[in-house]
């Protein structure tokens, strides 16, 4: 580009600005439409696919059926789908909720410099670039019959407490949110320290010599001092929470009896793995909506604050 | 223009660009390669172990010696991939020309969508036997499959271990029960049965006692759909279940099914209705210790039915090379090409030409085999005799009948809600 630009300048002189200005509008032009044609083709347009497919019966072979919004009916009557929306909800509020509150006190206790706290830190933020999967067969071991818990519950005296914890419904969930947790934190807790780094010291300086107590100062310096990042950390919790599958899927597949089924996991084996695609889709929409629902409302309430501040 | 107002407009015009493309098109394709033909023959197979890809290779290869005039090439993708990936195959303008499938439902679905290829004609008028005849043909009486595999399903057991306690193989479904309260008594775990990563396992359970109790048609006839789970005849069959869960490994719902073989193994378990895959995963000095009893007979009036999964070869009615494509299966058909296959890749499988031999006979092999050929019927599985999304069902309904066994009517009530919903009722 560059040097096309150059060998037109000097005939162009005296247009340069309109020239240059036209030339400027057509790259950005195509620098938007380029990867929005790109866009279109590999995200918008599988996704209204999918979108029509949710309006049909379709089992992947023969022609689909069009039955209007008959899938979009039936999940109310879909014990199973009830039950993965409820285990969903209990997912975001513990695991988004645990997760945030969890990273956000590791890194106010690992932020101060003091020695071996890189260690720590390195400890803490391990699991995350452990695959899920990886992380699933450790955990499999840990939740073993025989296993670790187990053994530990047997150890102290509880052995009347072990039981078979991703096979038991009442404890699966829970089960399962430990290790997702255990991952979780570390990258939120990453998040804070980088959102801690920003705050000014100075200000701190300052609300001391005026006598603010360490309160005081976390209340009305840091917090407001983190806002940015806790926009950045709150979406990307819930967008974490809400497409979270490879945990359950490596552990469970949903089991037992869906006990453990999150909207993901339940949309999986429906839509892909059976072959109730028109069903499978719908359900898929759902999880869409409700993803896209959640960020939208945030980002447009925290666009909102910025906007007013 | 404020940032907020460009993305909607953005968003509103990609909306309107895309609201015209249309999806889930399936082009209507003329059967038998609408006139072209090629000498390219491709093979897809779902065997990606080591042996069983060498064993195919080994297959091409000897054909490729007797027709000379084909171009065949493997393409081998990993079973759970290749299963999801079948209806797609089927339906695409140039398919794979032959595909590995198995008897059942799906099959039947397919012939019915006429995916299959003709194969009548090369089908052997002598070897396979009137079962597995049947299992081939398609409603209209077309051959659409060629069997070449089969296994069975047995309660598999160490030889060694029985002895060391001192009990033997039952016959009757009362003689089980006692065993099973025998070795309890002795410490051992009666039956395993790893449901954590493999609840499909209860099907075994369900499919034997219902055959045993209800017999092959009820089985089919509740399978397709025709009866309902909230059947008297399907509450028995839970009943007779409940009074051998005791003697579960109780553990079961923990241990997945490698940790269950290992159990079973280590004779910590002392039983285990399987298939020969088992065996399968034993190393070496195990695998002459094991052998199986059929599964224990409970009501005498009913004829014995045994499960006897086939697996072959189906061939795309979309194929460039229909002609290859039956020179193909009518090969595989052969006594000499299903032993080729058994001895290359080594499986604890059966030929299904019951002119052809097993390469290496054991006692385990022929014990299976006589089990089979003895039987009035046999049928293949749960999830090969419907689909993948009934079995989903059926787990959900078996593993929390594990659980709350009292809740029987309850949970045959939500089988037959989910069963029925799966089917689009």
């Amino acid at each position: 580009m560059a040097s096309v630009a150059k060998s037109y300048r000097p005939a162009a002189k005296p247009y340069r600005r309109t020239w240059h200005g036209s030339r400027d509008a057509l790259v950005l032009l195509a620098f938007v439409l380029v990867p929005f044609a790109l866009e279109m083709f590999w995200t918008f347009w599988p996704a209204l696919n999918s979108l029509y497919i949710s309006l049909t019966q379709w089992d992947g072979i023969s022609p689909p059926t069009f039955i209007g919004l008959d899938n979009y009916a039936r999940m109310w009557s879909d014990a199973t789908f009830l039950l993965a929306l409820r285990n969903t909800v209990l997912w975001l509020v513990l695991f988004g909720g645990l997760s945030v509150l969890g990273g956000f006190g590791l890194a106010l206790l690992l932020d101060k410099p003091r020695p071996g706290v890189g260690i720590y830190r390195a400890i803490f933020f391990l699991p995350v670039v452990f695959s899920m999967v990886v992380t699933a067969l450790v955990w499999r071991m840990i939740y073993q019959p025989e296993g670790v818990v187990n053994g530990l519950l047997s150890a102290v005296g509880l052995a009347d407490q072990a039981r078979i914890w991703l096979g038991d419904s009442d404890t699966v969930l829970y089960a399962l949110i430990v290790p997702a947790l255990w991952r979780q934190i570390g990258y939120i807790m990453v998040l804070f320290l980088a959102g801690l780094k920003t705050v000014d010291p100075l200000l701190h300086e300052a609300a001391r010599t005026d006598g603010a107590n360490a309160f005081q100062r976390f209340r009305h310096i840091t917090l407001p001092q983190l806002r940015p990042i806790t926009t950045v950390v709150l979406a990307v919790t819930v967008i974490d929470a809400l497409r979270s599958f490879d945990i359950v899927w490596a552990l469970t597949k949903g089991g037992p009896y869906h006990s453990s089924e999150l909207l993901s996991t339940y949309q999986f084996s429906t839509g892909v793995l059976g072959s109730q695609l028109g069903y499978g889709s719908a359900l898929a929409v759902v999880i869409f909506i409700l993803t896209v629902g959640t960020i939208i409302v945030y980002l447009v309430r925290s666009l909102g604050e910025e906007e007013s501040a | 223009m404020s940032r907020r107002g460009f993305l909607a407009g953005f968003g509103a015009l990609g909306i309107a660009s895309t609201l015209g493309a249309c999806a889930t098109s399936t082009p209507a394709r003329p059967a038998g390669g609408g006139g072209q033909s090629s000498t390219a023959l491709v093979l897809k197979s779902r065997e990606s172990s080591d042996n069983g890809r060498k064993g195919m290779q080994a297959l091409l290869d000897e054909f490729a010696k007797q027709h000379p005039q084909y171009k065949s090439t493997l393409n081998t993708m990993e079973a759970a991939a290749f299963q999801q990936q079948i209806r797609a195959d089927l339906t695409l303008s140039t398919p794979p020309d032959v595909l590995t499938w198995f008897a059942g439902e799906i099959a039947s679905d397919f012939a019915q969508q006429s995916l299959l290829l003709d194969v009548t004609s090369v089908y052997p008028a002598q070897g396979y036997s009137e079962q597995f005849a049947k299992l081939s043909t398609d409603a209209t009486g077309k051959k659409i499959f060629i069997p070449t595999v089969y296994y069975w399903w047995g309660v598999f057991y160490r030889k060694s271990y029985f002895d060391k306690w001192g009990v033997a193989e039952p016959k009757t479904w009362d003689e089980f029960v006692a065993l099973c309260k025998t070795l309890q008594g002795k410490g051992v775990s009666p039956i395993a049965l790893p449901l954590a990563d493999a609840a499909w396992l209860t099907a075994s359970w369900f499919d034997y006692l219902n055959l045993r109790i209800n017999g092959a048609g009820f089985h089919r006839a509740l399978l397709a759909g025709n009866e309902a789970y909230t059947d008297a005849r399907v509450t028995k069959v839970l009943d007779t279940w409940k009074e051998v869960l005791p003697y579960l490994d109780p553990a079961s719902k923990g241990l997945a099914s490698t940790e269950g073989y290992a159990k079973w193994q280590q004779g910590k378990d002392a039983m285990f209705l399987c298939g020969p895959f088992l065996a399968d995963a034993m190393p070496a000095d195990v695998k002459d210790d094991i052998s199986f009893f059929q599964f224990p007979i409970v009501d005498p009036a009913v004829p014995v039915v045994e499960e006897a999964p086939l697996d072959g070869f189906i061939a795309s009615a979309h194929t460039a090379n229909p002609e290859g494509a039956k020179a193909f299966l009518g090969f595989v058909a052969t006594p000499a090409a299903q032993e080729l296959y058994l001895k290359i890749s080594g499986n604890a499988l059966l030929p299904a030409n019951s002119d052809a031999k097993s390469p290496v006979s054991t006692p385990l092999l022929e014990k299976g085999r006589a089990m089979v050929a003895g039987a009035a019927d046999v049928t293949q599985f749960f999830n090969r005799d419907t689909n993948d999304d009934q079995l989903n069902a059926l787990t959900t309904a078996l593993v929390r009948f594990i659980d709350e066994p009292d809740k029987g009517a309850d949970i045959q009530k939500q089988w037959q809600s989910d069963s029925a919903k799966a089917r689009g009722n």
